[in-house]
């Protein structure tokens, strides 16, 4: 800093939201030693709320009396006041403010001149600005002006801002067999307060279909009315995306897909100080398909003991050249197959499907799974076996069951 | 208590015979204001007391309170804390200092704010029951005026917040669970009458407590102890027995009128952890107990509907807070009421000139009113218009220095003076100081920290 004696003063004031202040309610009955007389004082105090005084949620505005942490994603505002402590005039005065960030430097404001200012007169300037980086920021403040003899005159002050993580996310992808993603995604609110979540939604890039799997059936959260979150504290969401009819019909894309989207999070604190974050593009691991890929597209849960029942796979060919299988089925201790094993299939083309209908028998009541499915492709004699199809629960009769 | 007070407008309203005069008898109305149901262990001592037979008290079960501090200097700056009340004096020009100790003497002192003052009064008065200086762990015999003393001295410890001191001194009481708080430890003296000497205020002070002192899930323990023995007390009523649960048939006006009582003590309960769960920040658990209380007959309503909604700004639900204050306008929420909530819904949606424009115009309605003025000039200061805020306050403080010298609003003044220039800011810092020292009797420290800072 300079040494010089300047004409104008620069103070810096951050703006955060006020809290509301009340008066510690200490009350009494009218029977007690001291009658009404703390309760009129409490009724008196300017902070009480009147007609529920005893209740400490305030009305009254107070500026925060403690420096209040930024989080990334909230709206840093400061209040920027140059005052005159001369009793002569200065003359064309500018302010700039930029905001100094480990990448760049941002202009926040750059006043046009103020052509005059007299003695206790200000210049007001506020700025706003969403912070979008983690991390050591500096505001700085330039004053420019003209003293009386016109000489031009300018200083600087410097302040420090560090940015701190608000939220914690974390997910999982799970890649389910119908070609369904389920994204689980874990928010933590790693500031020192409570905070609100006013919205976390998943903006899903456009090969996929979102469904919000965190609202019941009648359409309320599953978090009730309002999602709170105290420091620390985690709230777990789940989203359910479709492949488009587009994408699934193309194994290879379908494979390729690995991005799914971004989250977008809102979150309020202290009296609605705002806050938005978006993820950076979430990444799945790209399923493995390979060459040849058997799943179910339907199955009952229910089947009945010694009851024929049918179920549907899908086998598509994902590779290059058309394949010709030969389908086997092996009958298991649970399952007897009722069909022809040892047939041989229609060849398949290169980038196509083809629904597959399979009868058989349980055998077994409880939780069985559907195996002894073999596929030997007649050019390379490989073999694929099928032996965690999908799984059906076996009841001894649909009369017991219902 | 304003929680009754409000009831009864509300009440008065709807159907004023509900007043109607009764004869009560003496003994109805002290059994059931002072009923309370004593826990296990003490209940055994008093029914050995009822039926005289002689027990070997065991020093644990008693209640032995004293006097830790009563040198004035101890509590804090004296100088300050007397010249209200030297002002006072001379203007009324009834008061000399030499006047003997005695409860009037000591409400006056309240009454005048001289808060520093009134603990030492009552010290004296607590010596002539043996509970002076240096006797606490010493068994004594306690009244219902000893009692109403130390209930008044801890509640003035609070609100000086010499919290140490307070939190000292009531341990002796723990939770007025013991014996020797009971009428039927002595009856030889109060003969059949029953139920806690100590009154209900006092019993809620000290479940309060540890949350001033910085131990707030103590304090909710405590105060959820004290809700579920209401809740049995309720239940006793409801089946037609008395408060405590011994079976004596009572009237029906009677019964009618217990019921009243121990609601609304027990809306008191419920909005003391309503302030300790905001306290510990656990808006949650505030907002469902608020809920609970706004779904009762007995309660103010729109007033409740209001605090929910300025909670739920508090919190950040902005949403939730429109859904209050709208249900609490339905309930006939209006004029000021509903400008100040606006004006704060605009303030936390960080629109400061519409919340600007709210509070004036609430303050074109009410005028006087300090905190509509503060909240205005709060938002101007958000709005660029610092030096119109400075103006404000100041005028404010000017019409009315004596009331409106208050800690919160000397606060944001000393805020708006820090980011004035530095030298005239504290000129002008010291010319509150000056003008607090005149003023007020018990200048909080963190008013002097920040005018000294």
């Amino acid at each position: 800093m300079e040494a010089e004696e300047h004409l104008l003063a620069l103070k810096v004031m951050r703006l955060t939201r006020p809290t509301l202040a009340s008066p510690l309610p200490v009350t009494c009955d009218s029977k007690d030693l001291p009658g009404n007389l703390l309760n009129n004082v409490l009724q008196q105090d300017p902070t009480a709320v009147p007609g529920s005084e005893t209740i400490a949620i305030g009305q009254f505005l107070l500026l925060p009396q403690n420096p209040v942490n930024i989080y990334l994603g909230e709206t840093f505002s400061s209040y920027i006041c140059v005052y005159s402590e001369t009793t002569q005039i200065v003359y064309n005065i500018t302010v700039k403010v930029d905001l100094q960030t480990t990448s760049q430097k941002l202009s926040l404001a750059n006043n046009s001149s103020t052509t005059k200012l007299n003695s206790d007169e200000t210049v007001n300037t506020v700025i706003h600005h969403e912070v979008k980086e983690i991390g050591p920021h500096i505001l700085v403040c330039e004053v420019a002006y003209q003293n009386s003899a016109g000489v031009l005159m300018s200083f600087r002050k410097f302040f420090k801002i560090q940015v701190l993580k608000p939220l914690d996310v974390k997910t999982k992808f799970y890649n389910a067999e119908n070609d369904d993603v389920y994204l689980e995604a874990q928010v933590q609110n790693i500031t020192n307060g409570p905070i609100c979540l006013e919205k976390v939604s998943l903006d899903a890039s456009h090969l996929f279909n979102v469904t919000c799997l965190n609202n019941t059936p009648t359409g309320e959260s599953i978090f009730g009315n309002i999602t709170l979150l105290q420091p620390q504290s985690i709230s777990q969401y789940l989203y359910c995306l479709t492949p488009t009819d587009k994408l699934s019909s193309d194994l290879k894309s379908l494979s390729g897909a690995t991005n799914i989207g971004k989250l977008d999070i809102v979150w309020r604190s202290n009296l609605g100080e705002k806050g938005r974050l978006q993820t950076s593009q979430l990444q799945r691991m790209s399923p493995d398909f390979g060459e040849i890929k058997l799943s179910i597209t339907e199955l009952p849960n229910f089947v009945v003991i010694e009851e024929l029942f049918t179920f549907k796979c899908k086998l598509a060919n994902n590779g290059e050249r058309t394949v010709e299988f030969i389908l086997y089925l092996e009958n298991t201790r649970n399952i007897a197959w009722c069909g022809i094993s040892g047939r041989k299939l229609e060849a398949l083309p290169p980038h196509s499907s083809k629904i597959l209908e399979f009868k058989c028998i349980p055998l077994v009541p409880g939780l069985r799974t559907l195996s002894g499915v073999k596929l030997v492709d007649t050019f390379t004699k490989r073999t694929y076996t099928y032996d965690e199809l999908g799984q059906v629960f076996v009841i001894l009769s649909t009369k017991t069951s219902s | 208590m304003f929680f009754e007070v409000s009831v009864n407008l509300v009440r008065g309203k709807q159907s004023p015979d509900t007043h109607l005069p009764r004869a009560t008898t003496v003994g109805e109305e002290y059994r059931r204001k002072d009923a309370w149901v004593p826990m296990e262990r003490t209940r055994r001592v008093l029914a050995a007391k009822a039926s005289r037979h002689s027990l070997k008290t065991d020093l644990e079960m008693l209640t032995m309170p004293g006097v830790l501090v009563d040198e004035e200097e101890e509590l804090g700056e004296p100088i300050v804390r007397c010249c209200r009340e030297a002002r006072e004096s001379c203007r009324r020009g009834s008061l000399t200092p030499s006047l003997t100790p005695n409860e009037r003497r000591l409400r006056e002192l309240v009454h005048m704010g001289a808060y520093g003052a009134a603990i030492n009064h009552t010290a004296m008065l607590l010596s002539f029951h043996g509970q002076g200086r240096g006797r606490q762990g010493h068994p004594t015999i306690h009244t219902p005026q000893s009692l109403q003393l130390w209930y008044i001295r801890i509640a003035l410890l609070v609100k000086t917040k010499s919290l140490a001191v307070a939190q000292a001194e009531a341990q002796p009481f723990s939770q007025l669970e013991k014996p020797d708080i009971f009428y039927q430890y002595y009856p030889e003296m109060y003969g059949g009458r029953t139920g806690s000497m100590a009154s209900f205020s006092f019993r809620l002070l000290l479940a309060e407590l540890p949350m001033h002192a910085g131990k707030p899930k103590d304090a909710l323990r405590r105060l959820f102890c004290m809700w579920a023995a209401i809740k049995r007390m309720l239940n006793n009523l409801k089946q037609g027995v008395c408060e405590d649960g011994s079976a004596t048939e009572l009237e029906e006006t009677d019964r009618a009128e217990s019921l009243k009582l121990w609601r609304s003590r027990e809306a008191k309960v419920i909005y003391s952890i309503i302030n300790c769960a905001c306290y510990v920040k656990d808006y949650g658990l505030a907002m469902e107990l608020l809920a609970q209380l706004i779904e009762r007959e007995d309660t103010p309503k729109h007033m409740l509907l209001s605090a929910l909604g300025r909670l739920n700004l508090q919190t950040g639900n902005i949403a939730g807070a429109e859904i209050c204050f709208n249900e609490a306008y339905l309930f006939g929420s209006s004029g000021v009421r509903e400008l100040v909530d606006r004006g704060l819904f605009a303030t936390a949606q960080g629109n400061f000139e519409e919340a600007c424009a709210c509070f004036q115009q609430a303050s074109s309605l009410d005028p006087s009113n300090l905190m509509i003025l503060n909240n205005w000039a709060v938002c101007m200061l958000h709005d660029g218009r610092m030096q119109e805020a400075i103006s404000v306050l100041e005028t404010a403080i000017a019409s009315k220095p004596l009331e409106n010298l208050h800690e919160s609003l000397v606060l944001n003044l000393c805020s708006l003076y820090d980011l004035q220039s530095s030298k005239k800011g504290i000129m002008k810092k010291f010319a509150l100081l000056r003008q607090i020292s005149k003023y007020s009797a018990d200048a909080p420290t963190t008013i002097l920290e920040k005018l000294y800072g």
